[in-house]
């Protein structure tokens, strides 16, 4: 899977995270971004996304996450 | 050594001259020395053996777990050692608190159990330094961090002497470099952390202890001063531990960043946050990334919290299945941030009550969002922004009456006064004034006031005040500075048989 299916993909769960069917998202995008995405969200978030790509995130990956970029990082690494 | 006292002056300028002046490669030896020093003459000397064993087991434990390629045994010692630890934080904190709840339960079904109380002497700062080697430990085992081969250099990792009292809480990986890297003098970083620790010096002597008289009046006596009483003495209070932790903070982070090691900010101007939940971003901000990072994250991605996650899906629906298990997790945090204020069931619930505002705050959330637009009062508004940050200060300094109050009894006590004894009068009396030190302490306290939150106003814009003056010319500059240092030598409240007292959060 290619980068930017994975970020289509990716934007999907969190149209669906934080019930917003216009939002799109970048690769830029950190927790500042959007109002919402506070550290409960993010959970929820990674949780979706690991049922999504059939991945698990270790601890490393889950505090390591700055940005909507780690994340593809991460999942391309993983998928 | 109380961080107010001349003997504290002498030490940070006897260490700073020789930090300058040694080779840089031994500069970091000198403050592990430093740091010795500084713990033998501020506790209780033979209390150094729990912190040597603290170092010496979360060296080993470290090095093991990054070499050992067996994934069992890596976790059989990852376990012990944070059982070691925490076991001897709760032992030293919490067996008195654990022997008088099992005597009142016991004692409940009428037998009459009398445990008696233990006297151990906890080690200077053992809630601080045990979460950073806990955190190290996980940083390790999780991959963030590599184990420090140095046992020294691990050593004055976790005794590194401005933080080891009272925080900030810091990570091994944000501190290692700083620490370890030669510093050269350089005028800026000295002179922006002496002047951080004046102003530092500023909010404890002209602020918080102009208050701490009436506080100590109001929660000393609850049963005389109440219902109007309760109210100031809780606001003072919130205004008293404010300038008396940020301002310890500012001593700790200046004398460090003299030094050139930057520690990781504890405060963000939290008196301006719109909720709960941003002031306590915004408040001892290391202590809730701690327990956010290391307690929190990793409960709600255990399996356990996966598998309840996936039956109330089943069950209740999606958003059912994100909220019931996330909202328990959160539980596990305040009950955790609760107990390591105190040990007594007034910290836990001091936790459980910011933990039910946050969660409520959640849910009606959609309800102050309509009740503002049929106002018509915009969000970004000064008026609305001032009501919630008001609403916010009132919501946190009900959860400090259990923080300060004597015992549970005590803080439920004055609470149901405040809400049930109707005496506003009581705040403008002559008795008011008098507990509050009159017209001479209130004309100093009020502007001193007044200008901590001017300062956090524009620091909450992004402003620095240090980089401001710095720009000026010197006449103006030094005017500044001296404006500053007099303020706290004449205003302050020190010597002449006064003794400050020490900071809130020295204790721990």
């Amino acid at each position: 899977m290619d980068r930017e299916q994975v970020l289509h993909r990716v934007n999907a769960v969190f149209r669906d995270i934080f019930d917003d069917d216009t939002l799109a998202i970048t690769e830029e995008n950190s927790a500042a971004d959007i109002p919402d995405w506070d550290s409960l969200t993010h959970i929820a978030l990674l949780a979706e996304i690991e049922e999504c790509f059939g991945i698990r995130f270790s601890m490393k990956d889950v505090l390591g996450m700055q940005k909507v970029g780690n994340l593809l990082d991460i999942i391309v690494h993983h998928t | 050594m109380n961080l107010i006292s001349l003997q504290f002056l002498v030490f940070c300028i006897a260490l700073l001259v020789l930090y300058y002046l040694v080779p840089k490669r031994f500069q970091w030896w000198l403050l592990l020395l430093g740091s010795a020093v500084f713990f033998l003459l501020t506790g209780t000397p033979y209390t150094i053996i729990y912190l040597l064993i603290s170092i010496v087991s979360a060296w080993l434990a470290g090095r093991y777990i990054q070499t050992q390629n067996n994934r069992r045994r890596k976790r059989a010692v990852f376990i012990a050692e944070i059982i070691l630890n925490v076991g001897m934080l709760a032992a030293l904190k919490y067996t008195n608190f654990l022997l008088s709840t099992t005597e009142s339960l016991v004692n409940l079904f009428g037998a009459n159990l009398s445990l008696g109380t233990v006297s151990w002497v906890s080690a200077i700062g053992i809630s601080f330094y045990t979460l950073q080697v806990v955190g190290y430990l996980c940083d390790v085992y999780w991959g963030i961090s590599q184990a420090q081969r140095n046992p020294f250099k691990f050593a004055l990792f976790v005794s590194y002497f401005p933080q080891i009292s009272s925080g900030p809480i810091s990570r091994y990986h944000q501190l290692e470099e700083l620490l370890f890297a030669g510093h050269g003098f350089d005028h800026k970083t000295v002179t922006f952390g002496l002047q951080r620790m004046l102003w530092g010096f500023f909010k404890k002597l002209v602020i918080a202890e102009r208050l701490t008289a009436f506080v100590n009046s109001v929660y000393g006596a609850p049963h005389t001063y109440q219902g109007a009483y309760i109210w100031l003495g809780t606001v003072a209070f919130l205004i008293q531990l404010y300038a008396d932790f940020s301002g310890n903070m500012d001593i700790v982070l200046g004398l460090s960043e003299s030094l050139g090691i930057r520690l990781t900010e504890n405060f963000r101007a939290p008196l301006f946050a719109r909720n709960v939940q941003a002031f306590w971003q915004r408040w001892h901000i290391t202590l809730g990334a701690w327990f956010k990072d290391y307690v929190m994250f990793p409960i709600l991605r255990s399996r356990a919290w996966a598998k309840m996650g996936r039956r109330l899906k089943t069950r209740f629906g999606k958003n059912t299945a994100r909220r019931i298990p996330a909202w328990l997790g959160m539980l596990v945090l305040w009950v955790g941030i609760g107990i390591w204020h105190g040990n007594g069931w007034q910290f836990i619930f001091q936790g459980l009550w910011f933990f039910c505002i946050i969660v409520l705050g959640q849910l009606c959330a959609p309800l102050f969002d309509t009740l503002r637009r049929k106002l018509c009062i915009r969000e970004k508004s000064f008026i609305w922004h001032l009501f919630q940050s008001l609403r916010t200060c009132l919501l946190f300094a009900v959860g400090l009456v259990f923080f300060r109050a004597q015992s549970l009894n005590h803080a439920f006590g004055m609470l149901f006064s405040a809400v049930t004894v109707f005496n506003p009068g009581a705040i403008f009396s002559v008795q008011t004034l008098a507990l509050l030190g009159g017209w001479e302490n209130l004309r100093i306290v009020l502007p001193a006031i007044a200008l901590l939150l001017f300062v956090d106003v524009l620091h909450a814009r992004g402003n620095s005040l240090r980089a401001w003056a710095a720009r000026q010319n010197i006449a103006l500059r030094w005017v500044l500075y001296y404006a500053l240092l007099f303020a706290v030598l004449l205003f302050g409240m020190y010597g002449g048989g006064y003794s400050p007292g020490e900071f809130i959060y020295g204790g721990f």
